[in-house]
């Protein structure tokens, strides 16, 4: 069934688009069409034909090689670790701000590596706890059978 | 992610608004900490957003490859949609990152262009939710007739994508929040910014060797011009009423610190040269370029907390706080509450 609110949303959202597209083209020195086009195309070509890519094959590494609760933590710690990485890469390739030392005063390599490390040992922790989860159940199951 | 990018939105047209006021607009000086508030959850959901963008695109990014790629028309428009839904997407977030790194590695305006792609893709996502409006219905499975099959509950798997979503956007979130949130800065080791590190224990966005003020904010016969008609000097200023107000400094970039300010009230100021109240005003600045001015609505101009401001922290303003004065308002950009004043002009 169609809802209600399909069309207004349809009909606002393409001009909301138009209005968007129109503004882009509009140009003029601060924001000249060609500039912002480059960084556009850049955005998608940098997701679709690099990040997903490489996530992909990741993940089919993640897939070939763990099971169960074990490979949903893996991912999980992969996926954080990816938004780390890609949230302190800014702060890390900057050339920084000629002669203000107070923009991104902190050192980004060590806390990307002590968040990253922090990261490894929860994941750690939840892949040993999963595998912990799984033996009292299979030992359980030993006395029973020599019992019959 | 719709809500995500909702906030986005909507903070963002408020920043928008605080920077480029239409002439009829008397932007409200109150509540002082809106645009703390707004923009800190501007930049914070921006942040918030990456995993969420993330995950979704690459739990559809096999169906690029679906064979035949356009069955019909309607698929065929569907999949033109995802360019500028997907480029829109991941340039906003890129440049807005890049941004609170003042990090300009592009031949444009950032304001500007952060501004029009976001009208791109808020209405590209506008039209896509309506697309899939059906699928997302049956998904989420309300209003479903009462004789149709029970829901299947949720599998493992997307139960754990949603908890990795979770805590990916909750690490990054808790990673740079510290900025903003002065409580967490110690946890948040990658906030492009520290709200207690700086000169006077506050961090600056443009400093006086950038502004290139030097020279003209350290001259002993600096005057502030106020309406054309008043000239006052520093000791002109210090004979006024002196008043102290704890005001914080909100950037656009998604930082912000509070500090305890001294100085002169503006509204004292504009009485004393006979500015009438309903005046919009506009300060101007010693450092030439595109920060030398900033609009003062008459909420602002006669907000009682609205300083022309020669100390904070009980000393005299570094010079990269903008000595000899500076304008300090609540609710209001940074970039605005501008420094080393030359001159107070009102509009006719």
């Amino acid at each position: 069934m169609t809802p209600w609110w399909r069309a207004p949303v349809l009909v606002t959202g393409v001009l909301v688009l138009g209005y968007g597209t129109l503004l882009v083209l509009s140009g003029g020195p601060a924001a000249p069409p060609t500039a912002v086009g480059v960084w556009l195309a850049g955005s998608l070509v940098g997701h679709d034909l690099l990040l997903a890519p490489l996530t992909l094959v990741v993940a089919a590494l993640v897939v070939r090689t763990l099971r169960g609760v074990q490979r949903r933590v893996v991912a999980t710690g992969l996926l954080v670790a990816a938004c780390l990485v890609l949230v302190a890469l800014p702060a890390l390739l900057t050339p920084g701000v000629p002669d203000n030392p107070t923009t991104t005063p902190r050192n980004y390599g060590v806390g990307l590596a002590v968040l990253l490390a922090a990261d490894a040992a929860v994941t750690a922790a939840l892949v040993l706890a999963a595998r912990r989860r799984r033996r009292p159940v299979s030992l359980a199951k030993g006395p029973v059978r020599t019992q019959e | 992610m719709g809500i995500a990018f909702g906030i986005c939105f909507v903070t963002g047209l408020i920043s928008h608004v605080h920077q480029n006021p239409p002439a009829w607009l008397d932007v409200p000086s109150r509540p002082v900490w809106a645009y703390q508030l707004t923009q800190g959850l501007h930049v914070a959901t921006g942040i918030a957003s990456i995993p969420l963008l993330l995950a979704k695109l690459w739990t559809v990014y096999r169906r690029l490859f679906a064979w035949p790629p356009f069955p019909d028309l309607a698929r065929l428009l569907e999949r033109l949609l995802l360019v500028p839904l997907v480029a829109g997407a991941v340039f906003e977030l890129v440049t807005g990152l890049l941004n609170i790194v003042q990090w300009y590695p592009w031949r444009f305006a950032f304001p500007v262009a952060h501004y029009r792609v976001a009208w791109v893709l808020v209405g590209a996502l506008l039209v896509h939710l309506a697309v899939k409006a059906p699928t997302a219905r049956s998904v989420t499975g309300r209003r479903r007739r009462p004789d149709a099959p029970p829901e299947a509950a949720p599998s493992p798997e997307r139960r754990a994508v949603l908890a990795g979503v979770a805590a990916a956007a909750g690490a990054v979130t808790v990673a740079t929040v510290g900025q903003t949130v002065a409580p967490l800065r110690a946890v948040s080791l990658l906030a492009p910014r520290d709200p207690a590190l700086g000169p006077q224990g506050l961090p600056v966005n443009r400093t006086a060797a950038a502004a290139r003020v030097a020279p003209k904010a350290l001259d002993p016969g600096w005057r502030l011009l106020v309406a054309g008609r008043l000239r006052l000097s520093m000791s002109d200023l210090l004979a006024l009423p002196q008043h102290e107000v704890e005001l914080p400094i909100a950037c656009v970039e998604g930082w912000s610190a509070s500090a305890r300010w001294g100085g002169v009230r503006l509204r004292d100021v504009l009485d004393l040269a006979g500015v009438p109240p309903d005046r919009h005003i506009t300060v101007v600045s010693l450092e030439e370029g595109g920060y030398q001015t900033s609009p003062v609505g008459p909420s602002a101009a006669r907000d009682p907390l609205t300083l022309l401001a020669m100390r904070v922290r009980g000393e005299p303003l570094h010079l990269d706080h903008g000595y000899p004065l500076r304008l300090i308002a609540p609710n209001r950009p940074g970039v605005q509450q501008t420094k080393w004043l030359s001159r107070i002009e009102v509009s006719s």
